[in-house]
């Protein structure tokens, strides 16, 4: 890479990480992820505590009890799994305001009045995005150490597997928040934007499932057609939505399925260079000016 | 210092800049002019790689922009209208991010000196969203001063001072082009241009329509000069001899005022006072008036574009 285009990456990251630090809203996404773990965690222990189970995680049980099991044998797994969906989602708005509140202020012009050009500008800020994750990522995973220690729920291969996952989700998030931001001018246009993909994100799988289950005896042809409509919609979600690859490569964690997590993160990875170059396209075409 | 070849830049439904030659020298200060739209603002973005030119080319410091891109850019110090600021970050704080973007050495050192300079080192721990617009600007201009930039591109950098801002930004100018700083500068403050600029380039409709040093461009408003004498006893013999003069090209005359476009080359006021006395009349009063830069902008700007691109472009 070009030295002088690192140079900027950095100093924009830099800049961009120490102003989301100084923000409440990284840490107000940390608190909802730990309420939400704490919540979950506090129903499995009065769980035990009510019922006398006790809990034996190990890696080598995953594959065997998940199949009898309601849930993973790693009692950390879900929890932490919806505070990584609580953090991705906050560095999904995040991504998405990136440039737009940039181009919206002005600032974006100035900052290219120097030696800053539309690859350098997005990778700094894919990187600011990547960084600010790993600092929420810090805190839920000193968070589930102490909640270990305190409850006794060991921390296995798949706690470690979850969050190379997450590592990789953020990446998705951040470039598909990217992706929203260049093609827009105003930072309540990518608000806007990013409710409308995510409610879409996260309803279409549950419509789907909703759909799917209805009974086909009555009105046999309006569910059969809301049946394909929703198969073909869920289908684009599961490869458009940066939550069904968080999805994918959980169930690849629970299930033991080393090749297939790996292939999640293949896959992730591909969505995230595809999304970033998208967002470097839009950007150049949209420019820097308000 | 920057040479464009047919520069032309196209919207969807107009042409900003239209086969624009363009010529910038070396350690000079050139004034970039033209009215609301003239495209000046377009020619900046393009000259800054922030707009893609629909055609033509750029040079800056003898290289193709596009293939120089950070090269060129690390060289260029821009001030613009616009002050958009991290309004979170304080002046020194925004001058230390893009003196680690320009990678400047000894760079607190450079920051304090610049603060110091635009007098606002006692204020440098301030956020700058509470700074008011001639602070604003005064930091800008340390912006774009901090990586010692070989080229100064100012874009309106006085729009909405008061006087002394306005003079703090004229004297800065003119003590960085000593220092052998090229600067483009664009304003709608003639006076200022008149005033800081070796040569002027005028833009209208997006073409380049009158370019050169200062005086040559009013000459070519303005061939003549104009003087206007004040006479006690202005007879007929004094007008018909001044008339029969080989400089006098007009004469006009106004109760006891004659007003009289001369050759601009010469300076004929003796010979004028001479011919008034010799036929009995007595000069109270003689005022040589030339063309005013804004004069001079408003002609070139309001004329036909096409007679202007004949006879104006140097």
């Amino acid at each position: 890479m070009n030295r002088f285009r690192a140079v900027a990456i950095r100093a924009i990251a830099g800049r961009e990480l120490r102003s989301t630090l100084f923000n409440m809203g990284i840490y107000v996404a940390i608190a909802l992820g730990l309420i939400v773990a704490s919540f979950m965690i506090y129903t499995y222990v009065t769980g035990i505590m009510e019922y006398g189970m006790a809990v034996m995680p190990s890696s080598k049980t995953e594959t065997r009890y998940y199949s009898e099991l309601p849930q993973s044998p790693e009692p950390m797994l879900v929890p932490l799994q919806w505070t990584v969906y609580i953090g991705a989602i906050y560095i999904t708005l995040s991504a998405s305001l990136s440039i737009s509140r940039e181009r919206d202020q002005g600032t974006l012009e100035v900052l290219f009045y120097g030696p800053v050009d539309s690859l350098s500008f997005v990778i700094a800020k894919f990187v600011e995005q990547l960084l600010s994750f790993g600092v929420v990522l810090l805190f839920y995973i000193a968070y589930f150490v102490v909640m270990s220690a305190i409850s006794k729920f060991a921390l296995g291969v798949g706690f470690l597997k979850m969050i190379i996952l997450s590592l990789f989700l953020a990446g998705c998030m951040a470039s598909f928040g990217m992706f929203l931001s260049s093609m827009t001018r105003k930072v309540k246009t990518s608000v806007i934007l990013f409710l409308v993909f995510v409610i879409t994100f996260l309803a279409v799988p549950m419509i789907h499932q909703f759909v799917m289950v209805q009974y086909t005896s009555t009105m046999k042809g309006a569910v059969s057609v809301a049946r394909h409509v929703t198969s073909t919609l869920n289908f684009l979600v599961s490869w458009i939505s940066p939550f069904a690859y968080l999805g994918r490569g959980t169930t690849a964690i629970i299930l033991g399925s080393t090749s297939e997590l790996i292939k999640s993160l293949f896959f992730s990875l591909i969505y995230t260079v595809v999304f970033l170059t998208a967002s470097i396209v839009i950007f150049n075409r949209k420019g820097v000016r308000r | 210092m920057i040479k464009t070849h047919n520069l032309t830049k196209e919207f969807t439904t107009t042409v900003a800049v239209k086969d624009l030659e363009l010529n910038v020298d070396n350690g000079e200060i050139y004034g970039f002019l033209g009215p609301n739209g003239a495209g000046k603002t377009t020619t900046i973005m393009m000259l800054l790689g922030l707009e893609k030119p629909t055609a033509g080319s750029i040079e800056v410091f003898g290289k193709p922009l596009d293939k120089n891109y950070f090269e060129i850019k690390r060289k260029v110090g821009v001030v613009s209208e616009n002050q958009y600021f991290y309004g979170e970050m304080t002046a020194w704080e925004y001058l230390n991010f893009f003196g680690r973007l320009y990678e400047v050495d000894e760079r607190e050192k450079k920051i304090k000196a610049l603060l110091e300079r635009v007098k606002l080192y006692h204020r440098r721990n301030e956020m700058l969203l509470g700074y008011s617009h001639g602070m604003k600007q005064k930091i800008a201009i340390a912006r774009a001063l901090l990586h010692d930039p070989d080229l100064l591109i100012l874009d309106e950098p006085q729009n909405g001072l008061d006087p002394y801002g306005i003079r703090d930004i004229r004297d800065i100018i003119g003590e960085e082009n000593a220092k052998g700083r090229t600067v483009l500068i664009s304003s709608h403050i003639l006076s200022e241009i008149e005033q800081l600029c070796t040569r002027v380039g005028i833009l209208s409709k997006g073409r380049l329509v009158a370019e050169g040093p200062l005086d040559i461009v009013k000459t070519k408003v303005q061939p003549d000069t104009t003087l206007i004498v004040e006479i006690e006893n202005l007879t007929d013999a004094i007008k018909d001899k001044l008339a029969s003069e080989p400089y006098v090209k007009k004469m006009q005359v106004e109760e006891n005022k004659l007003i009289l476009s001369v050759d601009r080359e010469g300076d004929y006021r003796a010979q004028v006072a001479r011919i008034i006395n010799e036929n009995s009349g007595l000069v109270v009063g003689m005022q040589t008036k030339t063309y005013s830069l804004e004069e001079a902008f408003i002609k070139i700007t309001e004329s036909s574009l096409e007679s202007l691109i004949k006879e104006g472009t140097a």
